[in-house]
């Protein structure tokens, strides 16, 4: 039995999917740079555990509950929205 | 939860919490000497309550819906707040769900490996995790709170207890610090009986004082109203107590507290099975290790499947969670008000005084703390749909179970290899 634990275990991990879309990412440095702009929308669309446990949250952020995008409604074509995910 | 209770009831928060925690003794105790309990010992000893006033099949459902609940909620919630813990305080580059399932496929190898092995591994944890709060707390309450901030025992929007903590909240405490407190302090089947009641009782109360130590310290140097309002009030206290040092260490006692609790729920449910099927003479067709292991490869893919498709990301898990906690609170109650009923034959019987509303007025308490706490729960219509749902899955489980155990015995595998 001891010899199939880690048979087991690779098992385990090679079940995990890992889902990635094809959208346009940001990285810190990036929306730093952004930070303070007019037309920057900031949307935090990180629900459940993803939003309540961390412990970065940025600053002026709107906060999405849900699938719930009526918030970017309240502003225009022209801004810049970044969504907040992960 | 406690950082937020502390946060809105302040000082009078620890009314509820001693209240919580005597009520945790009370149970230990009177499920400790459960008559049941000492005739499954050595059944030459007591011979009156054979009779069981409850159904066993009921008992064996609730028994199940509480277990599964708890062992597949909690630890999902738990990994994948460690996960984000650990790769926002210590490495920025480690995806969290990878170290989420790390300390998954971890406990896995322990309830593999040995039955020994998750016992010495939640000393382990529970030494750690206790060693950095215990640092933290004594750090915090020996220190001055910073310039910068207000103690909420001093500031004017300490809130007052009349209004900070309602009824619900008060009973919330109940159920979330009370089952905590006895299924992670000792309270279980096995060790109950190795167990004296002094040690059991040293070992609550040094649990729950660790705990009222820390949500003092936190309570010392962040406001209350920040408590209240944070969904990370642990670290907000560690931050503004210890600075980055403090940040790591929580860090550490959340990762270290995470892995015992999923160690612990297994071990949980390990002893629950083998204790019940002796209880009601359900014979495992396994041996022991062998029913450690498959519980563990039972109940970690599943967490792991829970995880991979985004169950922590939805807020119905922290209903989920607290349906699985208010589950166990009834099957506590339950239990008992069995102990409670057999000892009152027993006395009976012996001619003794009896004292039937006295000994009811535990398990009525529980039963009173199950239905207010259901009823004025936010989101009641996900509650009913998860009881629904774990009491059915139980209800299959118990049914197959029975219609194992009557199988014949040649197929038993008796063979451990630890």
């Amino acid at each position: 039995m001891k010899k199939l634990v880690p048979v087991l275990l690779i098992m385990l991990f090679s079940v995990v999917p890992v889902f990635s879309g094809s959208v346009d990412k940001m990285n810190k440095d990036e929306l730093k740079s952004l930070l303070g702009s007019e037309t920057l929308v900031i949307l935090d669309v990180r629900t459940g555990r993803d939003w309540s446990t961390s412990e970065f949250k940025i600053k002026d952020a709107i906060r999405v509950e849900g699938k719930d995008l009526s918030a970017a409604s309240n502003f225009t074509k022209d801004h810049t929205f970044v969504l907040y995910c992960a | 939860m406690a950082g937020n209770l502390i946060g809105q009831g302040g000082l009078f928060f620890f009314l509820p919490f001693a209240f919580a925690l005597l009520i945790s003794v009370f149970t230990s105790t009177i499920v400790a000497k459960s008559p049941s309990q000492d005739m499954s010992a050595d059944s030459k000893t007591l011979a009156v309550p054979t009779t069981q006033p409850f159904n066993n099949f009921i008992r064996l459902v609730l028994t199940l819906a509480s277990c599964v609940a708890l062992v597949l909620m909690i630890p999902t919630g738990a990994l994948v707040t460690a996960g984000f813990t650990f790769n926002e305080t210590f490495l920025y580059w480690f995806p969290n769900f990878g170290f989420s399932f790390l300390l998954l496929g971890g406990i896995l190898f322990i309830h593999l490996w040995s039955n020994k092995l998750p016992l010495t591994t939640q000393t382990f944890f529970f030494g750690v995790t206790s060693i950095c709060l215990l640092i933290l707390s004594l750090y915090g309450l020996l220190s001055e709170p910073g310039n910068n901030t207000l103690s909420s025992m001093h500031s004017p929007d300490t809130p007052s207890p009349t209004s900070a903590m309602d009824a619900v909240l008060i009973w919330r405490l109940l159920v979330i610090f009370g089952t905590s407190l006895i299924l992670f302090l000792g309270f279980d089947h096995i060790s109950l009986r190795s167990t004296s009641t002094k040690q059991r009782i040293l070992v609550m109360l040094t649990g729950g004082s660790l705990i009222a130590l820390w949500c003092g310290a936190s309570l010392l140097h962040v406001p209350g109203q920040k408590l209240a309002q944070s969904t990370i009030p642990y670290i907000l206290g560690a931050r503004e107590i210890l600075g980055q040092p403090g940040r790591i260490l929580i860090g550490i006692a959340i990762i270290f507290g995470a892995l015992g609790v999923v160690n612990g729920l297994l071990i949980y449910t390990y002893r629950t099975i083998m204790q019940i099927s002796a209880d009601l003479n359900l014979p495992l067709k396994t041996s022991p290790l062998w029913t450690q292991r498959v519980i563990a490869l039972t109940a970690t893919p599943t967490i792991g499947i829970l995880m991979a498709t985004g169950l922590a990301g939805e807020t119905k898990l922290e209903t989920y969670i607290y349906g699985a906690l208010l589950l166990w609170l009834l099957l506590a109650g339950t239990r008992v008000m069995i102990s409670q009923v057999a000892r009152s034959l027993i006395q009976k019987n012996a001619h003794e005084s009896t004292h039937p509303g006295l000994n009811l007025l535990l398990p009525a308490l529980y039963l009173f703390a199950f239905l207010f706490s259901v009823i004025n729960y936010e989101d009641s219509k996900s509650l009913f749909k998860f009881f629904i749902l774990a009491l059915l899955a139980a209800t299959a489980a118990a049914v197959g179970w029975k219609f194992i155990a009557r199988l014949p015995q040649h197929n038993q595998i008796t063979k451990g290899d630890n």
